[in-house]
């Protein structure tokens, strides 16, 4: 072993694999990463363990001391760039084996950890106009693609507000099933000829899991039961949460017209 | 469908992976790419179902499309394969009809919840496997070409995973 002390091993690896996981990359790929950090830091036989709410890693020293360590992950989300970058540093620090100095790689980890995102105007209109072509892949008109315009900024702007708040995601997807089917039934109710089934779900392809659930297959034929299992419960969970919160907008919909 | 609608639903799939790579933040020059594998995904899955074949094999078949490209844009570009997969595969997802499912659960609507989910489930696991199998062959290309069948697992792993060494912009190292 170099100049890096078991610890620095511990806390980059685990910080890397956190990293992966957190950003919406696959489990194996979080478990590669770890494994591969920590080898290059000169760790013995290093081998991890993640799920969507833990990353662990467990190693030997030259000694034969054994270490492991773990990090509980609480938010997950899909940030590419920043796969992009952490998937560099640990290429670069394989290439370069035992030549790293441990503060600069955590200051490296610290610094992919803080890159910004697109500005939030930028973001809310990209989802506007994501949900605008949604509606109009799924068969929906034009009025019905401009309804799910304005929905999906509302909505976004919402998420976005909600960002830095501690809801779980539970609260949030029943939050944004009711605003979505609130906003689109109300426009059911006008005059406009919209089809509100189609304009619903054009919007509601930003939040809902399908790629969760897509990615939960993938973990399980790749071996990784737990973590396959795991995803596919948030994927149930935050379906019924869309789904209860729709029902919001049905209750909505009978006050106003009994009061009209 | 005519070719028509078929363009028509490539463009709006075009648009719509495009956006989708904005808002998971993904690096101006990636989300062309992702776009485009977006669309190649979707119209691939459009011309199957038109051709009256069964529509999971449609939603392999596009996942396959749009994986096997990813992959080869992961090489090429030297990035991730994540990078490109998320976008290209985003239109394909079956998240209507696991929210459909959800929503008769919770109306009581049993034989519906339970077809919707079956549906869901069906396209999830058609375009997991159409994605592992255009990653594997990628794997299986990228070791054939390298030459590294005898370094055995480990140096398997590593082209597989980390395509290319590269440093980011901006970044020592």
């Amino acid at each position: 072993m170099n100049q890096i002390s078991s610890d620095d091993i511990q806390q980059i690896a685990v910080d890397a694999g956190a990293l992966v996981l957190e950003n919406g990359g696959e489990t194996y790929r979080s478990e590669d990463t770890v494994v591969h950090t920590a080898q290059s830091l000169g760790a013995d036989a290093p081998s991890s363990f993640v799920t969507p709410t833990v990353v662990m890693v467990s190693f030997r020293d030259n000694g034969g001391t054994h270490y492991s360590y773990f990090r509980r992950i609480y938010r997950r989300g899909t940030n590419l760039r920043k796969l992009v970058m952490i998937n560099n540093l640990s290429r670069s620090l394989e290439r370069r084996c035992r030549i790293s100095d441990a503060r600069m790689i955590e200051h490296r980890i610290e610094r992919i950890n803080n890159t910004p995102d697109y500005p939030g105007a930028v973001v809310v209109a990209a989802a506007a106009l994501n949900s605008f072509f949604f509606t109009l892949l799924f068969g929906g008109s034009l009025t019905d693609a401009l309804c799910a315009f304005g929905i999906g900024a509302v909505l976004r702007l919402i998420l976005k507000l909600l960002d830095k708040s501690t809801l779980n995601s539970f609260f949030i997807s029943l939050l944004s099933g009711s605003v979505i089917s609130m906003l689109a039934d109300c426009i059911g109710l006008t005059a406009l000829p919209v089809h509100t089934s189609v304009v619903m779900i054009g919007v509601l392809m930003q939040v809902v899991p399908g790629l969760a659930l897509v990615n939960s297959i993938r973990d399980i034929i790749a071996g990784d039961f737990m973590a396959g299992t795991a995803r596919l419960m948030d994927v149930l969970m935050t379906a019924l949460g869309l789904s209860v919160g729709s029902a919001a907008g049905i209750l909505f919909t009978g006050v106003v017209k009994g009061l009209l | 469908m005519t070719l028509i609608q078929l363009l028509e639903a490539g463009c709006w799939s075009f648009g719509a992976s495009a956006c989708c790579a904005v808002y998971f933040n993904a690096e101006k020059k990636d989300i062309v790419f992702g776009a485009v594998l977006g669309s190649i995904g979707w119209v691939v899955f459009a011309a199957f179902k038109a051709g009256g074949g069964a529509e999971a094999f449609g939603y392999f078949a596009g996942a396959f499309a749009a994986a096997g490209a990813a992959e080869f844009l992961a090489v090429v570009m030297r990035r991730p394969a994540t990078v490109y997969l998320v976008p290209g595969i985003i239109p394909l997802v079956p998240g209507g009809g696991i929210f459909y499912m959800m929503r008769a659960a919770v109306r009581g609507e049993f034989p519906e919840a339970l077809s919707a989910g079956y549906g869901a489930l069906a396209a999830a696991v058609a375009m997991a496997l159409g994605i592992a199998i255009a990653s594997s062959t990628a794997r299986i290309i990228t070791l054939a070409v390298k030459g590294k069948f005898r370094n055995g697992k480990r140096a398997a792993k590593h082209t597989v995973y980390f395509p290319e060494d590269v440093d980011n912009q901006g970044h020592p190292g």
